[in-house]
């Protein structure tokens, strides 16, 4: 589509809505309450406007009193009703603007109205205040209402008069035409992504920075798509590559790499604000959540297409039979614990707040979905018609009906021939724990039955005699139950959800308050784009009504422009540190337009129809020259002048790593990261001081909490030393060595964090344990790699914890600090316990501190 | 990252009339729309992008207008501290203990859920002598003599209401406005909005023996920037967590950072003007210089034999040792321009918390509290600091006036008791009623949001412009919905 019916900035509105906006004015003239300038209604419409909306409009008006609507406008606000219809003098807005009664504030506050304004507002009163334009169209001959953009009568285009629906992301998806001056070298999608990149370039007359150096970009690429930095090996055999097809053989083995799928998990992690315990008050573990975890990551390894992605989170339990079919149904009921992700507070019933809290998390999910998935703020819909994007109160409840049946749920996941297999092994073990239980019952009653023995027991020897006999009976079954129960196979149990037979039905809630329930609603999606009513089958087996699985299609289909873009801009915000939309969970109005509509429609296209694959996209990115520019300025240039924050992209954007990739970090350099994958939350210890200042621990420790797992389940360190996704994600308590490195909190939905330089940031990379160990496994493996010779060392650590070769100058530092160093641990301060051992022991400490002295430096956290 | 500094508080961004004008002939509902959109329009760059320093996150920021409070000292009460036993007096309950609620109450729905029908038809006095206190005369219970004899000074709001009759939903909302915990904290707002007077310490801290039920969302930053969000303040042991070098380590810190920052200084000066770069290096020195600074406020030697009778810390047996401590950490906190500090009052995960035996918990509680809260009181105002000290105390709801359980009263949200003191707050004033037994409060209720705008208000800030854009709305500590404002009668 050609940028003259493609609007790519929302300021240049719709070419519909100016034809809109003659149909509307055509239609409200005809109307005997027209918006015609000369009519006191028309008026009228303008004074208020002009005066009274700054405060009187939307949502929050000040005193309560709208005046932007005509039924917020009968309501009147926190005073009474504004105006009694025929009566101006008794009428509280006369009596405002007439400034006369002491009882009435004055307004508008500022400036008083003109004798002729006040009048022109009294005649109108008195004429019975007829609302300009309040009479809305009628659905006169019963066809369906079509999108807001072909249809006058869709109730988006009624609301906002026309306006609103030029949002540049809400327009139809499609494809855009390739830049002619496309080059026909290297792969073709990244040829045309860097096209659309360099003609926006040559327009502004900006000049690009040449390729990074190899051993930069081999950095780059590694800790962008698996999150770890590269081995040293690594490094020198791509510098050392000189084929053609390098670059491409690096991208293709490091999205092979299992921590390709780590690393990307992190970000919808962040974006569906996963943890692992509730929150609240208990924040009990949630014990089988990590499946979903490892369920996420395996789907991005497997390269699972986006659309089916989604469509298991939202409906797997409408995808897959009960018991699943096989391994993919098993994952698709994890799937729909996204549904499950949200906080929960378990003491709500307690305080009769079950109901309440029930509507907060319907909300939640609405919003979550909103956010993650569509990339739209939908959360203000709750309440009301969103001030600024076309979306409506309704919207938010008719897709929250769609998740309106779901129920949580405990429940086996195994594959049905797998659930057979443990069928058929437990069977006989269960009948034989049946015999043998009845056995010893009744060998316990022969037991009762017996006389005791004469003398009470003394004098007897133990085990003898027929007591003795049964008691042996009875052990030697104990035994064999406890055997036998340990030779039982469990089923797989995963954090589902499911959905009740019964729906209760939806209702559009006043303010979201659930005790104000309104109209009710029916599953649907965003008006705008289809205002009916979904179209929803149950799908076979009959098990649910398929209103989710009805969402979920929706989400991936034509009609919906917005899921592709979303997820394409996230991928791109991953590789550029900056999305081509700079505001990925807001796509509305108030969020960023993008830098290049063009290419983004492009690139949401090329995904949407090359089978959603995730991979494919970012291959093609990872291969641009645009990805691969050097980020390093010598010193001003031009493009600094005129593009002072690479917008245009005339360099890579250089980043500081993440929270868990620096963590990661510092245990793969130091050869402490161990390779298991997966699995329940691993649980760092962490200092008891913070610990016992959390009340949901103490109620653990000290009163058992009546068997809740709310407590802090520590690990030795060592088996923590795994990748930091795998680590407990508590939301009372996060963990204290990532958080200050912009860990999102799990309760906002994070589509972009945060990148602060702050003092705990310093304070746990210069003194945490972590780095401790971190110091010493580097030295441990620069001692492996060249021995006791000092000289050998400083050189080693910067090659292992850098991936370079040392400079001189910093050779230099190096060696004093280690001679600094020796001497200072080998004669330690008054009260130091002295070093037994000698020299080796000095130089020892002295290596650990300049391993801890590099791991701390800038270049170890930013990517260039 | 380009080092930009803006101010967090933008204008209110309002179209010109003609522009206005221009857009009449869409309606009025069109005219509203343009006007909310009109604002980041403008400005031409997305709102998410709006940030403060970088490099310096915490540097001091102007009000919108003059307040004269400069910091702020939160005495929370977990546990939901019962206004009916300390600062609201009901003679009514006097005259009807054990009896039945009165009708005129009973048919008043429960609202928030399982407050009124957890509780037995039986109204339960407090035992407990009141006096009044003060030029104002105002009523105190026997448990509260210390803090009554500042009753000149404080500002006593009876009529807080709330959304949640659970604790941590409760805790959440006097913390962040919401009962859903993942907002930013008052003290987050008022960190970004004013940054903080000293650059060598958190600018808001926290001090706890235990934190607020629902942990750390009740001192979270959430979406603003980290460098806003509480940091825990330890009273015994290192303040702060990883304050110290490791064990072993202390003699070689310095130079081992000296070779770290001869690192980040190549680092810096082959990537010129990356701002990040710079930061990393300033925050290294931060860390380094808050060791001492840190360690210097926990140290008491300094403070007078008196002054430490005075909040009862001068023996660790007291009752008082604990929260006396956190009392006179925080005014040595304030005292070198920590802009935010709040403590816990409860040494153990109940406080007020008296489901049971209500007055065993409010004795203990008191025991505890009222000797080093009058202190903190006193000291500030000797000190000249209490008029740009704001001191607010309250829990997150009040107990009911019926008896739950053996002698036990239940949460109340529907009406409650906090009091204001020093940064500007007018002293000796009551505002607001509770019904004859106190229940409910009745005469100019004021919710939670209102308490926010009005603690805002102290500082000069607008609670209504204080905002910060995310995920596409300008969000505010008083939300972006309900209408709050500063609760009349409290500052001057």
């Amino acid at each position: 589509m050609g940028a003259a019916n493609h609007p790519t900035r929302p300021t240049r509105p719709h070419p519909l809505v100016g034809l809109m906006a003659v149909v509307l004015l055509a239609f409200l003239s005809s109307g005997s309450a027209g918006a015609d300038e000369g009519a006191p209604a028309g008026r009228v419409e303008k004074l208020l406007a002009v005066r009274c909306l700054e405060c009187h409009a939307g949502h929050d008006p000040q005193g309560g009193l709208a005046l932007d609507d005509a039924a917020a406008f009968a309501r009147g606000g926190q005073t009474g009703p504004a105006v009694i219809l025929g009566d101006a003098d008794a009428s509280l807005l006369v009596r405002a603007v007439r400034r006369q009664d002491p009882a009435v504030a004055p307004m508008p506050p500022d400036e008083p109205l003109s004798g002729d304004e006040i009048g022109l507002i009294e005649a109108w009163v008195a004429a019975g205040a007829p609302w300009p334009g309040a009479a809305p169209p009628e659905d006169s001959d019963g066809s369906p209402v079509g999108s807001a953009w072909e249809d006058p009568r869709n109730p988006v285009t009624r609301r906002w008069r026309g306006e609103r629906i030029d949002l540049w992301s809400f327009q139809p998806l499609v494809r855009p035409t390739v830049p002619a001056t496309v080059g026909d070298e290297g792969p073709a999608g990244a040829a045309i992504i860097d096209a659309f990149l360099n003609d926006r370039l040559a327009a502004a007359g900006i000049g690009s920075f040449p390729r990074a150096d190899r051993r930069t970009l081999v950095r780059r690429m590694t800790f962008d798509v698996t999150g770890l930095p590269p081995t040293p090996d690594e490094v020198e055999a791509f510098v050392a590559d000189e084929a053609p097809d390098a670059v491409e053989r690096l991208v293709d083995r490091l999205l092979a790499s299992p921590a390709y799928g780590e690393h990307l998990a992190v970000t919808w992690l962040d974006a569906v604000r996963y943890a692992d315990t509730n929150g609240f008050e208990r924040d009990e573990l949630r014990p089988q959540i990590w499946r979903y975890r490892d369920w996420c990551i395996a789907a991005f390894n497997a390269d699972m297409p986006y659309d089916r992605f989604l469509a298991e989170q939202l409906a797997g339990d409408e995808l897959a039979a009960d018991p699943p079919a096989d391994e993919t149904g098993a994952g698709a009921l994890v799937a729909t614990g996204y549904l499950r992700l949200g906080p929960f507070d378990s003491t709500a019933p307690i305080f009769q707040e079950s109901e309440r809290h029930r509507a907060e998390l319907l909300a939640e999910i609405v919003s979550t979905t909103g956010s993650a998935v569509l990339g739209l703020s939908m959360t203000c819909c709750n309440c009301h018609d969103h001030k600024s994007d076309p979306l409506l109160q309704s919207d938010f409840f008719r897709i929250q009906a769609c998740f309106q049946g779901t129920d949580a749920r405990e429940m086996a996941i195994d594959p049905s021939p797998v659930a057979a297999e443990i069928a058929a092994h437990n069977e006989p073990i269960r009948a034989e724990i049946a015999a043998v239980t009845d056995r010893k019952e009744i060998a316990a009653k022969r037991l009762e039955l017996l006389p005791p023995p004469p003398d009470g027991g003394a004098g007897t020897p133990e085990g003898a005699g027929e007591r003795g006999e049964v008691q042996a009976e009875i052990d030697r079954l104990e035994a064999r139950l406890t055997e036998l129960a340990a030779a039982l196979r469990s089923a797989t149990i995963a954090e589902v959800v499911g959905e009740v037979t019964e729906i209760p039905a939806t209702h559009l809630l006043a303010q979201g308050s659930h005790r104000e329930p309104r109209q009710e609603v029916v599953p649907g999606v965003l008006a705008a784009f289809d205002p009916a009513a979904l179209a929803v089958a149950p799908p076979p087996g009959g098990r649910t009504s398929g209103r989710r699985l009805a969402l979920a299609q929706w989400l991936a289909s034509a009609g919906n422009p917005l899921t592709a873009r979303v997820i394409v801009n996230r991928v791109w915000q991953r590789l550029f540190g900056r999305g081509i939309v700079a505001t990925p969970n807001d796509f509305g109005f108030r969020g960023s337009p993008p830098t290049h509509p063009e290419l983004l429609d492009w690139l949401a296209c090329e995904f949407r129809d090359g089978g959603s694959s995730l991979k494919s996209l970012h291959r093609a990115i990872l291969l641009t020259d645009a990805y691969q520019r050097s980020s390093i300025a010598a010193g001003p240039s031009p493009a600094h002048q005129a593009d002072p924050d690479n917008r245009l992209l005339w360099r890579q954007q250089p980043r500081r790593l993440g929270a868990e990739a620096i963590r990661d970090a510092l245990l793969a350099v130091a050869g402490l990261l161990r390779g298991e994958r997966g699995g329940p939350p691993r649980w760092p210890p962490v200092a008891e001081a913070i610990l016992h200042a959390n009340p949901a621990i103490i109620e653990f420790v000290k009163e058992g909490a009546d068997g809740r797992p709310q407590g802090w389940y520590a690990q030795p360190v060592e088996e923590t030393f795994v990748r930091s996704v795998y680590l407990v994600r508590k939301r009372s308590l996060p963990l204290p060595f990532l958080q200050p490195f912009d860990l999102p909190d799990g309760v906002n939905p994070c589509g972009r964090r945060d990148v602060t330089t702050v003092a705990p940031q310093s304070l746990n990379l210069l003194n945490d344990d972590l780095v401790v160990h971190a110091a010493a496994g580097l030295a441990d493996r620069v001692a492996a790699a060249v021995g006791a010779d000092v000289d050998a060392w400083p050189a080693a650590v910067v090659r292992l914890a850098l991936g370079r070769p040392i400079e001189p100058e910093e050779r230099t530092a190096a060696a004093e600090l280690l001679g600094r160093h020796i001497a200072i641990h080998s004669s330690p301060p008054d009260g130091a316990a002295a070093d037994i051992g000698g020299d080796g022991v000095a130089a020892r400490r002295a290596l650990v501190d300049l391993c801890r002295a590099v791991l701390n430096v800038s270049e170890f956290l930013h990517v260039d | 990252m380009a080092a930009r500094s803006r101010s967090p508080l933008p204008p209110p961004a309002v179209p010109s009339r003609r522009e206005i004008l221009g857009r009449c002939a869409l309606g009025i509902g069109g005219i509203a729309a343009a006007l909310l959109a009109a604002g980041e329009r403008a400005t031409g760059e997305p709102p998410a992008l709006l940030s403060t320093d970088p490099l310096r996150p915490l540097a001091p920021r102007p009000p919108h207008r003059a307040g004269k409070a400069k910091s702020l000292i939160v005495l929370f009460q977990y546990g939901g501290p019962s206004q009916v036993d300390l600062f609201d007096r009901k003679p009514l309950l006097e005259t009807l203990a054990g009896q039945p609620v009165p009708e005129s109450i009973k048919g008043i729905s429960d609202q928030v859920g399982g407050v009124i029908n957890h509780c037995k038809d039986s109204l339960l006095c407090p035992p407990w002598a009141w006096r009044q206190y003060g030029q104002s005369g105002l009523w105190v219970s026997d448990r509260m003599p210390a803090t009554a004899e500042h009753a000149d000074r404080l500002c006593v709001v009876r009529s807080m209401h709330s959304d949640s009759s659970n604790h941590a939903p409760a805790t959440y909302q006097m913390n962040t406005g919401s009962i859903l915990g993942g907002k930013p904290s008052l003290g987050s707002w008022l960190t970004y909005g004013l940054g903080s007077e000293n650059a060598n310490l958190p600018g808001y801290v926290m001090l706890f023996e235990v934190g607020g039920l629902g942990g750390s969302a009740n001192w979270s930053n959430a979406f603003l920037p980290a460098a806003y969000q509480g940091t825990r303040f330890r009273h015994d042991g290192p303040a702060l967590a990883n304050l110290e070098p490791p064990p072993g380590f202390a003699p070689v810190q310095r130079s081992t950072l000296d070779l770290t920052q001869a690192f980040n200084r190549g680092h810096l000066a082959a990537r010129p003007g990356q701002a990040d770069l710079e930061g990393r290096i300033a925050t290294y020195e931060l860390a380094y210089r808050m060791q001492a600074e840190a360690a210097d406020v926990g140290d008491l030697s300094e403070e007078s034999a008196e002054t430490l009778a005075l909040y009862g810390v001068d023996d660790p047996h007291r009752p008082t040792a604990s929260y006396g401590r956190m009392c006179l950490l925080a005014r040595r906190l304030v005292e070198r321009g920590v802009r935010v500090v709040q403590l816990y009052n409860a040494v153990d995960k109940y406080g007020w918390d008296g489901h049971d035996k209500s007055h065993d918990y409010h004795e203990r509680n008191s025991r505890q509290t009222d000797g080093p809260t009058a202190a903190l009181l006193a000291d500030l105002s000797r000190r000249g600091l209490l008029d740009e000290t704001l001191v607010v105390w309250g829990g997150e709801f009040g107990r009911t006036p019926m008896e739950q359980g053996n002698g036990g009263r239940n949460h109340n949200p529907y009406g409650f008791t906090v009091w204001l003191a020093g940064g500007g707050v007018n002293g000796g004033r009551v505002i607001g009623a509770t019904d004859e037994i106190g229940l409910r409060a009745v005469e100019d209720r004021q919710h939670v949001r209102d308490l926010h705008a009005t603690i805002l208000a102290a500082f000069g800030l607008d609670h209504e412009r204080l905002v910060f854009p995310h995920d596409g709305r300008d969000e505010r500590l008083t939300g972006v919905l309900g209408a709050a404002r500063p609760i009349a009668g409290v500052l001057g």
